[in-house]
């Protein structure tokens, strides 16, 4: 590295070629030089630098989409098993035209215009295994119904894991929506990876908490 | 234009004004220039040049600092680093920070995102001074910071030792500060007591808190330097004296602030510096307890150990001697009391 202290003289010294080509081979050292995915502009005063690698798009397994009135969900899967969305397959490749969609004109709502989109699994009454899951939009993860108490509050969480809903039912967010002042959504994406899910079974094994990890 | 005109035949006296220009010329054309993607740090030893985070995809918990009016409703209100923090769940709920004074806490996706006032630590000053058996004072290492620092010229931290003082190194006059940024989460805690009978005999029971169900839902905090709760010891309750934290935390970030280049060192942190997030978590998060408090409450342990004195030593040395089945009763009934919560991602 040139040493910087070369460059400065003092008042009345002479100003030699050896300082002179020090800051000549400075200023070729800050010469800007393209590497990969950047361009450089020269200009007369100064060298516009531009990233042209594009934006990468994180597609990912359950990524939220909402379009105007429709909301989309890519696919995923939990332990394995595929979801249904109005009781039609998710395509696997999220590019099909008759991808069902959710109808957010009619969404379930609490008081501060929050609602999930989420997956609801039903387990076996054998072994509590995963044997459907469903893609529904919800205000509540833990009420049997999905919808928000009368208050527009929804249930406390519970001190572990997701509620076992009737019928050997939970649900796990994949993206919660919220509604703003100008009636369009806000999209915060909660699920990002295919899922694996297991129970922690009550003694009599008629009731669990359910657990959700990637 | 090419720089071959800096060299060669033209260095004779005078200079002419021309070969002063060439140099001049060519420094211009290669300033650098923010172009699209791009982000431009002009430091005084170079120009750091790095892709511009505004373009890429933001993951949970990723912050934004803002230099602002701490309350621009106040007028003349002063300013300060605010931290705006992509909005991260736990158990799909909401993380909420709390606001003014007086006003409800506000969540993470309110339209109106909430942010985090920073507050400081210093890593570069001695951790704190002793004296040791001469008399003498000794002064602890500083706390240091990441590798990646040292390459931007911050100063060296006080190695402690004898002097509380860093090293003085002309090339490195870059002040830095910290803060850190944890999830709080409420869960239930209990609190355990021991109490020894007259007879020798010792008496366990266990009081379960919700004090922390008051704080509501999940928050992020700012603190200058954030310490994880602890979790009493399998001891302190066998002593009476256990008092579980009533929240579980998690470290989400730190804020490093890097100063310009000879920033006084009595002034204090402003819109000059340059802000680095180091993050700890990245994705979505579940949280859970190992399992709710025992619809009925556990019945106190009684045990009888036929000795007098101390309660551990009486009681520890029976039951590792002579007493093992009421030994892991007790181990049981005390694993059974305790609620610290995990979390993990999804």
């Amino acid at each position: 590295m040139i040493p910087e202290q070369s460059f400065f003289v003092r008042a009345g010294e002479l100003l030699r070629a050896g300082p002179w080509n020090l800051a000549g081979r400075t200023i070729r050292a800050l010469r800007l030089i393209p590497g990969l995915g950047v361009t450089l502009r020269e200009m007369p005063n100064g060298t516009i630098i531009n990233f042209t690698a594009p934006t990468v798009s994180f597609d990912h397994p359950w990524k939220g989409k909402v379009e105007g009135s429709k909301g989309r969900v890519n696919f995923g899967k939990i332990n394995g098993v595929s979801p249904k969305l109005n009781g039609k397959d998710l395509p696997e490749d999220n590019t099909a035209a008759s991808a069902p969609t959710i109808d957010l004109s009619k969404a379930i709502l609490d008081k501060d215009g929050r609602g999930y989109v989420a997956a609801e699994v039903t387990c076996s009454e054998e072994n509590w295994a995963v044997k459907e899951v469903k893609i529904v939009q919800v205000a509540d993860l833990d009420s049997e119904d999905g919808k928000p108490q009368a208050d527009g509050t929804t249930l406390g969480e519970s001190s572990g894991g997701a509620k076992n809903l009737s019928g050997r039912r939970a649900r796990v967010s994949l993206y919660v929506i919220r509604k703003r002042d100008d009636g369009n959504f806000a999209v915060t994406q909660d699920s990002f990876f295919n899922l694996k899910h297991r129970v922690r079974a009550s003694d009599d094994g008629l009731d669990a908490v359910h657990f959700f990890y990637v | 234009m090419t720089d071959d005109a800096l060299f060669g035949k033209w260095m004779q006296f005078p200079y002419s004004a021309k070969l002063w220009k060439v140099g001049g010329k060519l420094l211009r054309r290669w300033w650098p220039l923010k172009g699209m993607w791009v982000d431009l740090d002009f430091t005084s030893r170079g120009i750091i040049i790095s892709g511009s985070t505004e373009s890429f995809w933001r993951h949970p918990w990723q912050n934004k600092m803002v230099w602002e009016q701490s309350d621009p409703d106040i007028e003349n209100s002063p300013f300060e680093w605010h931290a705006y923090v992509w909005p991260g769940l736990v158990n799909g709920r909401d993380v909420f920070v709390t606001g003014k004074a007086g006003h409800d806490p506000v969540a993470l996706t309110d339209q109106d995102a909430p942010f985090l006032s920073m507050s400081w630590r210093d890593p570069l000053a001695s951790a704190g001074v002793g004296v040791d058996i001469d008399g003498d004072f000794t002064y602890a290492p500083a706390e240091g910071y990441p590798e990646f620092f040292k390459s931007l010229g911050v100063m060296p931290p006080a190695p402690g030792g004898d002097s509380g003082n860093a090293p003085d190194d002309p090339a490195k006059r870059r002040r830095i500060v910290a803060c850190d940024i944890a999830l709080q989460t409420p869960r239930v805690s209990a609190v355990a007591t021991a109490d020894i009978n007259p007879d020798g005999s010792a008496d366990f029971s266990t009081i379960f808190k919700n004090d922390a169900a008051s704080l509501g839902p999940h928050r992020l905090i700012a603190a200058p330097k954030w310490v994880p709760p602890t979790e009493p010891s399998a001891f302190d309750f066998l002593m009476g004296s256990a008092v579980q934290p009533s929240t579980d935390e998690l470290h989400i970030s730190t804020v490093w602030m890097v100063s310009p280049p000879g920033f006084p060192n009595d002034q204090p942190v402003d819109g000059s510096w340059s802000d680095y997030s180091q993050y700890f978590q990245y994705w979505n998060l579940r949280h859970a307890c190992p399992h709710p408090p025992p619809q009925i409450p556990d019945s106190p342990i009684h045990l009888v150990t036929g000795l007098a004195g101390g309660a551990a030593d009486a009681i520890i040395a029976a039951l590792l001697q002579e007493q093992n089945d009421e030994f892991e009763r007790v181990t049981q009934f005390l694993n059974s009391n305790q609620f610290p919560g995990q979390y993990w991602t999804s």
